[in-house]
């Protein structure tokens, strides 16, 4: 911006000149008289002229009144042109005074133009000379500027191709307020950047490498592999033979172990493997939402759920509820306590109802397949609700507890935390 | 215990994004202890800094309660917990986030007249600070864009130290400076805690996390372990392969 | 081309805030703009249509008398004249009367006409509009009808000096003689009612209409013929009129209207200019890093600038289309107000020209705004862009240091903000001067119209007393010696009206008083002075200028039949004549000729019943008093219309610089709250409070917003008299006295400045959403 500065006040400056010369020569300096002035003079002298020594003047004007004779009666001050001889030299405007129609009288009024035209020459000569010498100001302080802005900036930028020629990256190239050189001096600093981190970058890759050897080596030894190579060993150094075969067999039998446990776990589950259970980190909240669901007859009052996240399966988890609660509606058929507290890492909904719970001998019986208690004859069912429901939750990473409370049957629904496995 | 400065129950932080909701703390309970310069660490993802946020009440959690000393600060509104911040909270950023408008003084000074009315006093400890950590007179009134990276997180370091809270966070205070500078803001940090100053700073950086004295590793939300060092000293080996110890045991 | 519009889409999605502010910008400019150009290109022209459509005339006159003979004079010296095109020569009766118009007695020359023979007259006929039952009474001009002036009710009209009454019958138009503004009203009889005022003795005159080829001519026309009937019969003119002095007068208001919507439109638009300027420059430095890829990807400066274009041309093009849609909604209100002035009645109807010219300009302005402040795109390289446009090295001058100031703290963070926008200041300057030129101007419309008009008139008038007493010669020195007496007389002095003729017979109307400083209104010159000797006189500007006089130059006269020849001591600009007027002293005219009769104004005392002092006069000074006046009554007949136009007036344009000031406020926010979006995240992590962020924000606008208030307040206080001159230099104002209610502007400043600070303590409001770990997530 600044460097637009100087040739712009140059410019101004010489316009103000080109522009007083030019208003010097076009400008008709006010020689005009003024026309309301002079009425104002002569009527108001006019006026007077009984008693012309009291007369004032009430103009601007300056005039001198004669008599028919040429005889001085007034006049505004000294040095006007007092005959109408010297008037007309002086060009000035003579009018008569008038009486009832008769002239009686004359008034002078003095010619300013001159005056004025030589205040006016005063004026234009004043700006013009002061015009010139701030143009010269200006101009003196340019050279100083460019010098500063210019030189001196290729000055440093010298000493700074010297430094890193010599290899000393390490000094920035400072800036200047208003550098000319402003693009050129970055390019020269952002160069001495790349190169000094090039070379940190170089040293840094070389540092990495050897890191991720050592990660390697570390990750490879597997307990699989240890076996494996264990047995292996022992096969190669043995003499005899009666050894190597068991060796052999242990490696054999390991892959078989794999696949009959692969095989008993795939047994277990082939009457379970369509109820796949996904838990997931679920909010607490939800828990309000899956026992109102459950609780179609409202029977219960549901509390407040304390604050947490839980590892749950919502779907599954509705089951489970869905499953206790039907149970209840179906043995019990009374109302129903819900209580949720947060144990140490477990989140636990406990149910109970009034039904007067089962026979003690019973409980540990009710989780497992096929199994329903004694009191169950006239009402259907398979037995299976309970199993499921424990399966569900230790799939969950929880439980489900059953046991005789003080007024019915409880269970209690273990729901893992959040974040814990 | 009196020593406890902030304690968290339960702690969860859940986002989501076009409906689908991602835990990014799972039921935290954690206990901060005055004076102590905890780390936690983490790989990326890991929830360092949304604890951090968290805890420093910057951000509010979606579950779970968070104390200052006996005050409940979880249920606050925005504006009691920009209350609560100013006067016990000091923040460092990994981005320094220094004021580019303001200078280097005025960085400082625009959090402490926050909290302190006495202007004199303040300016007396914003040089105090800024000298102690090697910020020289010079450049207390340029501009953050004028400073190195590391001369910008140690302003940023006074800058929140300046109205001695009780509790420093760093969220990777060297996370966006090179070997050199970084160390300059790890021993700052060092220092202050020797002097009594509490920090929590989250790194992922194995050389920030030995300056801690208790070190919590965080996977998935969870807080998988945590590791005492005791007092930090300069070049201590034995400190160094407990740390590698605790750390690959959590598969880091 | 494709291309542009997918840029220019994608661009509007992300900025749809301030595009809807650009949009309520420009809609309202095109709204003012085609309201104003309907207004004074069409409304003027409505008046022609009108006028074609009764085949009017461009000249009428009315002379006493009604004989074959002088018929025969007429039609000789109109047929002699080869501008007459064609006219109409009739019968009807010529006096001055009054009736009640709005609560106060309307005094006017009544011209009296049988029904059949208004009806009939090949030019200037009237049209009657609406027509009760009623078989004998008056038809008015459509231009009175009010709630007491109706069909079926009674009007009681002062005829001379006589009082009948007449069932109104209907009503009608006439173009020349219709509103009050025409100088004589025409009433239009059944043959009844005008054969029984034919009886009661009123002289018969001859109305004449003319129409003539030219009728810009029309004033020479009437001069003409006039001088050409004194000669023959020199006591038979009574009136006449013409084509450009009643145009002129029937649209005052309208004139005054358009020249504020004008006004309103040009801010407005300069307005919408910076802001798109603005806008654009914005958009730069917040999307250099998306320039910058742009350019990489290929796109060429102009296609980015075509994008803008592309972009803001899309939204003022609707908005424009907006504006103008909504303009013809409003127009009829407009022209309700309109319609009491003019007493034309103006159909609506869309003009495309216009339309299009509103479209063409504002399209323009924008396309400028576009052009100019896009430029810098040019020097753009994609590498600077890339990085932000951030230039490395900083020069930033620290604003306010917190160390050192002595300011509250929250004031001193809110300086710093004002120091670092210097466009937003330069915006919120212009716009606070457009609004503080509102203010200045409504406080000055509220003060010189609505409370106290004595200003309003002087302008219009030229000079307002209490009582206006014409009395006769012979009875002048004993009602001097009474009235100086009377003590509920404070001054009284001459101010009389009669006519004189300039040249080849223009009437000027003369104003002649004693001295002139006595009289009430001291700023009736507005160059030069009033005339003091008797060869001086004071000419009305807008006839010097077309005669090319000026101060200093004679001019020579004629009445009585005598010329006598003055200087020009100074220009006056009444515009109650249209622009014909002159001073002299009584000594001055004097030299033409004895006044036969003498008009005195007075003052009276506060409180004194003007109408029972003229009463107390005339039954004091019987024959010798012939005519009184309650100026007070007759102005406010008149200016009632005046009034309702200002209040509506000041009422619209107090609420769009409402909304101007909301609107403006609003982008600036906006922009701010986007471009410190990062610092308000600090600050609020550092324990700010979304109060004090707010407060701060709006405190960062303040001190532009108080300095150039106060500064353009000064500024405007001082510019609006000349301004409102320049506006009304069409109707011959060429200097305004308006008095200036610094008091009432200040207090409407302070309000102007507090609305602009809670409005913008309101948008910021927006800082709440910023919350800390918005900016901190971006890991």
């Amino acid at each position: 911006m600044k460097k637009q500065i100087f040739p712009v006040l140059l410019l101004v400056f010489f316009a103000v000149e080109a522009a007083a010369i030019l208003i010097f020569t076009f400008h008709d300096p006010g020689g005009l008289q003024d026309a309301v002035c002079v009425n104002e003079a002569v009527q108001s002298v006019q006026k007077d002229w009984d008693t012309i020594e009291t007369h004032k003047n009430r103009t601007d004007l300056d005039y001198v009144l004669l008599d028919m004779q040429e005889n001085l009666l007034f006049k505004t001050k000294a040095g006007l042109s007092e005959s109408i001889n010297s008037a007309v030299t002086h060009m000035d405007t003579i009018l008569d005074i008038k009486k009832d129609g008769a002239p009686v009288g004359k008034i002078i009024i003095y010619n300013s133009s001159r005056e004025t035209f030589q205040m006016w020459k005063r004026a234009v000569c004043t700006v013009l000379l002061t015009v010139a010498l701030l143009q010269c100001a200006v101009c003196i302080y340019w050279h100083i500027w460019l010098n500063h802005t210019i030189i001196n900036p290729f000055k440093k930028l010298k000493g700074f191709a010297e430094r890193i020629a010599g290899g000393n990256l390490d000094i920035p190239l400072t800036m200047d307020k208003g550098n000319l050189f402003g693009a050129f001096t970055e390019s020269f600093d952002i160069m001495r950047a790349e190169l000094k981190r090039a070379r940190l970058a170089e040293e840094k890759a070389n540092a990495s490498k050897k890191e991720l050897v050592a990660k390697l080596s570390h990750d490879i030894k597997t307990p699989v592999a240890s076996i494996k190579a264990a047995s292996e060993v022992g096969a190669a150094f043995t003499d005899n033979e009666k050894i190597r075969e068991n060796y052999t067999q242990i490696i054999a039998k390991t892959d078989q172990i794999n696949t009959l446990v692969t095989n008993l776990f795939t047994a277990t589950l082939e009457e379970l493997d369509e109820l796949t259970i996904t838990p997931e980190d679920t909010m607490g909240s939800e828990l309000e939402y899956l026992l109102e669901n459950a609780d179609y007859l409202h029977r219960a009052k549901i509390p407040e759920i304390p604050d947490c996240l839980l590892y749950m399966d919502k779907l599954r988890l509705q089951q489970v509820f869905d499953n206790i609660f039907s149970n209840s509606y179906k043995y019990a058929d009374t109302k129903i306590d819900i209580s949720i507290w947060n144990g140490d890492s477990f989140c636990c909904v406990c149910i109970e109802d009034y039904g007067g719970g089962v026979n003690k001998e019973e409980l540990p019986l009710l989780k497992e397949k096929f199994k329903r208690g004694s009191n169950t004859d006239h009402t259907e069912g398979a037995g299976l609700g309970l199993y499921i429901s424990d399966y569900f939750m230790q799939k969950m990473h929880g439980g489900l507890t059953i046991e005789n409370g003080k007024n019915g049957l409880k269970v209690t629904v273990m729901i893992a935390f959040g974040g814990t496995i | 215990m009196e020593n406890i400065l902030l304690q968290t129950e339960k702690l969860s932080k859940t986002f989501s994004s076009g409906g689908v909701l991602q835990h990014v703390l799972k039921n935290i309970d954690l206990k901060l202890y005055k004076g102590d310069f905890t780390v936690i660490m983490g790989a990326s993802g890991a929830g360092k800094s949304t604890l951090l946020y968290a805890l420093s009440g910057m951000d509010t959690p979606s579950l779970g309660t968070i104390s200052f000393r006996n005050e409940t600060i979880s249920g606050f509104s925005p504006d009691e917990l920009a209350v609560f911040r100013r006067k016990h909270c000091g923040f460092v950023f990994q981005q320094i986030y220094l004021i580019d408008g303001m200078s280097v003084m005025d960085n400082v000074l625009s959090a402490g007249l926050l909290v302190s009315k006495n202007k004199k006093e303040l300016v007396k400890t914003a040089k105090e600070l800024l000298s102690a950590v090697g910020i020289g007179e010079e450049a207390w009134n340029k501009f953050p864009t004028q400073l190195s990276g590391g001369e910008a997180q140690r302003v940023g370091i006074v800058r929140a130290l300046i109205n001695s809270p009780e509790i420093l966070f760093a969220d990777e205070p060297t996370g966006m400076l090179n070997s050199k500078t970084g160390l300059d803001v790890l021993d700052t940090l060092t220092d202050f805690n020797a002097k009594g100053q509490s920090v929590v700073m989250v790194t992922h950086d194995m050389r920030s996390a030995r300056r801690g004295n208790r070190i919590l590793y965080l996977k998935d939300g969870v807080i998988l372990g945590e590791c005492n060092l005791g007092i930090y000293k300069h070049g201590d080996r034995e400190r160094h392969e407990k740390l590698s110890a605790f750390l690959t045991e959590m598969g880091w | 081309m494709r291309k542009t519009f997918l840029l220019a889409r994608s661009d509007f999605r992300r900025a749809k805030g301030q595009t809807l502010t650009l949009f309520v910008l420009i809609f309202l400019a095109a709204l003012m703009l085609n309201l104003w150009l309907v207004l004074s290109f069409d409304y003027r022209q409505n008046f022609d249509r009108y006028h074609d459509r009764l085949n009017a005339e461009h000249a009428v006159f009315v002379i006493y008398g009604n004989s074959t003979e002088m018929d025969r004079f007429l039609t000789d010296t109109l047929e002699a004249d080869k501008e007459t095109k064609e006219y109409s020569l009739d019968e009807s009766i010529f006096e001055a009367g009054g009736f009640d118009y709005r609560g106060s007695e309307l005094r006017s020359a009544f011209i009296f006409m049988d029904r059949q023979t208004a009806l009939s007259r090949p030019v200037g006929k009237v049209e009657i509009v609406e027509s009760g039952t009623e078989k004998s009474g008056i038809y008015m001009p459509m231009y009175f009808k009010t709630e007491d002036i109706a069909i079926g009710k009674d009007i009681e009209i002062t005829i001379g000096s006589q009082t009948v009454t007449y069932p109104i019958c209907g009503f009608f138009n006439s173009i020349m003689a219709g509103s009050n503004n025409c100088g004589m009203i025409e009433l239009v009889l059944t043959k009844d009612r005008y054969d029984e005022l034919k009886e009661a003795g009123f002289t018969q005159s001859t109305l004449c209409s003319v129409r003539i080829e030219n009728k810009e001519q029309s004033e020479h026309y009437e001069a003409a013929i006039n001088k050409a009937v004194s000669e023959k019969y020199p006591d038979a003119c009574a009136a006449s009129n013409s084509y450009l002095l009643v145009s002129t007068s029937r649209y005052i208001s309208q004139i005054i209207c358009s020249g504020i919507m004008c006004a309103m439109a040009c801010f407005i638009l300069l307005i919408a200019f910076v802001v798109t300027a603005s806008n654009i420059t914005n958009y730069i430095q917040d999307n250099m890093k998306n320039i910058g890829a742009l350019k990489a990807a290929g796109y060429t400066s102009r296609e980015l600038v075509f994008s803008f274009l592309f972009r803001f041309l899309g939204i003022t093009v609707v908005a424009v289309v907006c504006g103008i849609g909504i303009s013809y909604v409003c127009f009829p209100y407009v022209n309700t107000l309109m319609v009491e002035q003019t007493g034309i009645p103006y159909q609506v109807k869309f003009l495309p020209h216009l339309a299009f010219f509103a479209l063409f300009v504002i399209c323009g302005a924008v396309a400028a705004a576009v052009w100019l402040s896009s430029w810098k795109l040019k020097n753009i390289e994609p590498v600077t862009a890339l990085r932000q446009g951030i230039h490395t090295h900083s020069f930033k001058r620290n604003f306010v240091p917190l160390e050192k100031t002595k300011l509250p703290f929250q004031f001193a963070l809110a300086l710093k903000t004002t120091c670092e926008g210097i466009r937003d200041n330069i915006i919120v300057c212009i716009t606070m001067f457009v609004l503080s030129l509102i203010v200045v101007f409504s406080g000055m419309m509220i003060r010189n119209v609505i409370m106290d008009m004595t200003q309003f008139i002087y302008l219009v008038v030229g000079e307002m007393a209490d009582s206006l007493v014409y009395v006769s010669a012979d009875a002048e020195q004993d009602f001097l010696q009474e009235m100086q007496a009377d003590e509920r007389v404070e001054k009284v002095y001459l101010f009389h009206t009669m006519q004189v003729t300039h040249g080849d017979g223009a009437l000027l109307t003369v104003n002649i008083t004693d001295d002139f400083s006595v009289i009430n209104n001291q700023n009736i010159a507005c160059s030069g002075r009033c005339p003091e000797y008797e060869n001086e006189i004071a000419l009305a500007a807008k006839y010097a200028k077309e005669q090319q006089l000026g101060i200093g130059n004679e001019i020579t006269i004629a009445a009585n039949g005598k010329k006598e020849t003055y200087v020009i001591t100074g220009l006056v600009q009444n515009s109650n004549n249209m622009g014909k007027d002159c001073l002299l002293t009584r000594a001055g005219y004097e030299r033409m000729g004895k006044l036969q009769e003498m008009g005195y104004s007075m003052n009276l005392k506060a409180g004194t019943d003007i109408d029972a002092f003229n009463a107390g006069i005339k039954s004091r000074f019987g024959e010798h008093v012939i005519q009184m006046v309650n100026m007070h009554a007759q102005i406010e007949s008149t200016s009632t219309v005046y009034v309702t136009l200002i209040k509506m007036i000041v009422a619209a344009v107090s609420i769009l610089s409402i909304i101007i000031i909301v609107f403006v406020l609003h982008l600036l926010v906006k922009t701010l709250l986007g471009k410190k979006k990062q610092d308000y995240g600090i600050l609020k992590a550092l324990g700010f409070t979304t109060g004090q962020l707010m407060v701060q924000t709006a405190f960062s606008f303040m001190p532009a917003v108080i300095l150039s208030t106060i500064a353009s307040i000064t500024i405007c206080c001082f510019i609006i008299n000349p301004l409102i001159a320049w506006f009304l230099r069409d109707l011959g104002i060429v200097k305004c006295t308006f008095t200036v209610p610094v008091p009432f502007i200040a207090a409407a400043a302070a309000a102007l400045v507090l609305f602009a600070f809670a409005s913008a303590c309101l948008m910021s409001y927006k800082i709440k959403k910023i919350v800390p770990r918005t900016m901190l997530a971006r890991e």
